[in-house]
């Protein structure tokens, strides 16, 4: 049987996809905006701000892309929460009906017949603010947890506004969660620089924001591990932030989640250098493709996390003119597309939520070996309006 | 109220079309001892003493078990059904007079220690009918909780080998059996044959005057296990292959052909009755390995009493490509796989050296001697350096002694499944 929302081939008697996990002989779900009944009615709330005007919900109803990880695609009962407390509280429900791969019962979010583990509403999750500003994150193909995690808020005006990558370190048990907490303290702490004055916000300025939401995000992660009983080895995640204002991008990061910004003519710049093997690699004169095809190139030197040696940002400015878009991304998006020649060449003209979801599609595409994370804010002429995704 | 809690441990991520996944799941129960004191009469006791014709000889031994069989009255509970019963060529009721339970009070005491004392020794040892006895007993009573200690000097005679077979089959699941061997003239694999169907534990007295000592502190223990049939129901997904189901602390017994099929899925293996304790049980099973990236639940460790669940643990599989992720061996699957490897060298070690193979019994014994040492089993070691001279622990290089007490040898085997726990302190300073 052809699943009618990826294409891909099942068993006759497959009740769910394989593949994408919709269920088999139903109407794959619909453009954005329809509501759906395999689609993930869902709603995404990030707790920690103060005016819930500012977020808003996922998209509900949201459309499934060919090739994307199975994700949270779980039928109408699902609801997602993700709520991130001061007190570092992350809790992801869903209740789930069958089994996405044969569909059985599940009990302990495993399948009671295959122990197939179900898909988590965290495996995949958008945020939009505006045809300018949204992100989408993604567990990839060959990781079974999404531990990357995002956050993003716009600021004042429409060309403002604050997006926020934490990666979870993966052989650290409940990174997921430290990430998750760590980027919803550092938004919402950059947020509030957003309240000064505009004639104070300085480079020196949104330089200290960057370090005090890097501190947030850090006292988060420590929060995790105590929560844990202080383990050997800690949940530990990368950060970057980018603050958007004024036309200039200012970036902090610690770690090898990265910043570009993709002007639509002319070179894009990466702008942060990251925390690893390779970079070091670089420094010293190894070419870009060798240093980050090293085996050791993803191994990271600086992190947050209570066993970090240096949990501080590293700061930059960069003040830009024209039309184009700021990117925050984890490696598992970079991996496929580093040089910033390579990223500009996946943006096209759509608006931000569309943009970010078929660069995610394209990292999956290209094996989706770690978990996927794109943050965009456009800067200048608007982005287009929405084409359906066929 | 007796609580239960289970624990994984493991090393959840496999490489790529790996299929057989390990765990230790560590049962804990608290709070058993007292309901104990809350409802004595729902335990029941059966002490059975060896009271064939050798136990005469030499003297001592007979008189030994006069000791042990008063000391171990005088540790069950007042309102705790019991009997004393005489294995000869056929049983006979030491007490009470009639074949019954009767329950404990200061009178019952006093007239079951004195009818311990008059015991006599003659006959032989029909080790099946005793058991079969001891099983006629239980179903004179209503009683959760019921348990034996059986007290032998010999080898099974006085009945065809075949009874004990049918005996066990019967008597598996109606009581638990402590086994003891006292001297040098019985049989380890026997005894250990019984213990391990009735779920008791077996061990040598190699001494006469230590076994009162040894009934003391087993019918103690007895006293102190508060809940009675523990089971663990193990389920695993369609197309897996439960590989085996295995105690490893505080002893090895593999329970795999215990298991009961309560459902198409899903197992159960009786573990008997608890006190305040933990156990450790060492899971493996064959599931169909999932691509890269997934997930698959590949058991489900349930804690079950009266049918009710007490407490869970879950056996998970990641596939995963990342090396550094799926070639780190969990401490505890490491562990205790060495320690079951441990008892096995040394039972099939001996079992070649009482065969007269010397060679491979050197072998064998050597790679015991390089297990305990790896594994820190210091008792085992304590045993097997009595058997072997140890000329290299860590290089598992031995040479079997001379002189050798054919008691140290039984004290061994019997013993070889003693394990000794793993610290859970995780290493200090580890980095990710």
């Amino acid at each position: 049987m052809v699943c009618s929302a990826c294409s891909g081939s099942n068993p006759a008697d497959a009740a769910f996809c394989e593949a994408c996990g919709i269920a088999l002989g139903t109407t794959p779900a619909g453009t954005a905006g329809e509501s759906s009944d395999a689609g993930f009615n869902g709603s995404l709330h990030l707790g920690f701000n103060s005016d819930p005007s500012v977020h808003r919900s996922a998209v509900p109803g949201r459309e499934f892309l060919p090739g994307e990880a199975p994700s949270a695609r779980i039928g109408q009962a699902t609801t997602l929460e993700v709520t991130v407390e001061a007190t570092v509280e992350a809790t992801v429900e869903a209740t789930v009906v069958s089994c996405v791969s044969c569909g059985n019962t599940v009990e302990d979010d495993y399948c009671t017949v295959c122990g197939a583990k179900q898909p988590s509403p965290r495996d995949h999750f958008e945020i939009v603010h505006s045809a300018r500003l949204a992100g989408v994150c993604d567990r990839g193909i060959q990781h079974a947890a999404n531990q990357d995690a995002m956050a993003v808020t716009a600021g004042p005006g429409a060309e403002t506004g604050v997006l926020v990558v934490c990666d979870g370190v993966t052989s650290a048990p409940l990174s997921e969660r430290a990430a998750l907490a760590a980027a919803g303290a550092a938004c919402a702490s950059l947020e509030t620089g957003f309240r000064v004055d505009p004639a104070a916000r300085t480079d020196a300025f949104w330089a200290d924001a960057l370090r005090t939401a890097c501190t947030a995000a850090q006292v988060e992660t420590i929060a995790v591990a105590r929560t844990l009983g202080d383990p050997a080895e800690p949940p530990s995640c990368t950060f970057v932030a980018a603050v958007i204002d004024a036309g200039a991008i200012h970036v902090g990061w610690c770690g090898d989640s990265r910043a570009y910004w993709l002007p639509d003519s002319g070179g894009g710049q990466i702008l942060s250098i990251d925390d690893s093997i390779a970079s070091q690699l670089i420094a010293s004169g190894t070419s870009r493709i060798d240093a980050e095809t090293d085996p050791r190139a993803h191994t990271i030197t600086r992190w947050l996390g209570a066993d970090a040696p240096d949990p501080t940002a590293r700061v930059s400015s960069v003040r830009v003119n024209g039309s184009g878009w700021v990117a925050v991304v984890s490696d598992g998006m970079w991996n496929y597309a580093s040089e910033p020649a390579a990223l500009k060449a996946l943006l096209g003209t759509a608006e931000a939520l569309s943009t970010a979801r078929s660069m995610v599609q394209f990292a999956n595409a290209q094996g989706g070996v770690d978990n996927i994370t794109v943050t965009l804010l456009r800067l200048g002429a608007a982005a287009q309006p929405t084409q359906p995704n066929s | 109220m007796p609580t239960f809690s289970a624990q994984t441990f493991q090393n959840e991520y496999v490489a790529d079309g790996a299929d057989e996944i390990h765990a230790i799941v560590t049962v804990t129960c608290s709070g058993a001892g007292q309901s104990v004191a809350a409802v004595p009469s729902s335990a029941a006791e059966v002490l059975i003493i060896d009271a064939s014709g050798s136990m005469e000889s030499p003297p001592t031994k007979i008189a030994a078990a006069r000791r042990a069989g008063m000391a171990a009255i005088d540790e069950i509970s007042d309102g705790v059904f019991f009997a004393v019963v005489a294995g000869r060529s056929q049983p006979q009721m030491i007490y009470p007079f009639q074949t019954e339970l009767v329950r404990m009070d200061a009178q019952q005491r006093v007239n079951a220690k004195q009818a311990v004392e008059w015991l006599k020794a003659d006959g032989a040892t029909p080790l099946g009918t005793w058991l079969m006895a001891a099983k006629g007993l239980f179903s004179t009573v209503v009683a959760d909780k019921r348990h034996a200690i059986l007290l032998t000097d010999g080898r099974q005679e006085g009945e065809e080998p075949q009874v004990l077979d049918y005996a066990l089959s019967q008597c598996q699941g109606v009581f638990q059996c402590d086994c003891r061997g006292i001297g040098a003239d019985w049989e380890v694999e026997q005894l250990r044959r019984i213990s391990s169907a009735l779920m008791g534990t077996v061990d040598i007295v190699a001494k006469p005057e230590d076994l009162d000592d040894d009934f003391r502190q087993m019918m103690q223990a007895s006293m102190s296990r508060g809940v009675a049939d523990v089971r663990l129901r193990v389920w695993a997904p369609q197309g897996s292959q439960l590989l085996f189901v295995r105690q490893v602390a505080p002893q090895v017994e593999d329970m795999t052909g215990r298991a009961a099929q309560v459902g198409p899925l899903i197992r159960e293996f009786g573990t008997g009755a608890w006190a305040d304790e933990s156990r450790d049980y060492h899971v493996a099973v064959k599931v169909p390995p999932a691509p890269v990236g997934n997930e698959r639940l590949s058991a489900r460790v349930e804690v079950v009493v009266n049918d009710q669940v007490q407490a869970k643990a879950l056996v998970r599989a990641v596939w995963s490509n990342d090396v550094a992720m799926t070639t780190r061996m969990n401490s505890a699957v490491a562990h205790y796989t060495g320690q079951a490897e441990l008892a096995d060298a040394i039972q099939q070690g001996l079992a070649a050296k009482a065969a007269g193979d010397e060679n491979t019994a050197t072998v064998l014994l050597g790679k015991a001697a390089k297990l305990a040492h790896d594994t820190n089993n210091e008792a085992t070691m304590r045993l097997l350096k009595k058997v072997v001279e140890v000329d290299d622990a860590d290089a598992g290089t031995v040479r079997l002694r001379r002189d050798v007490e054919k008691s140290d040898e039984m004290a061994l085997d019997t013993r070889s499944t003693k394990t000794v726990r793993i610290s859970r302190t995780p290493p200090a300073g580890a980095q990710p």
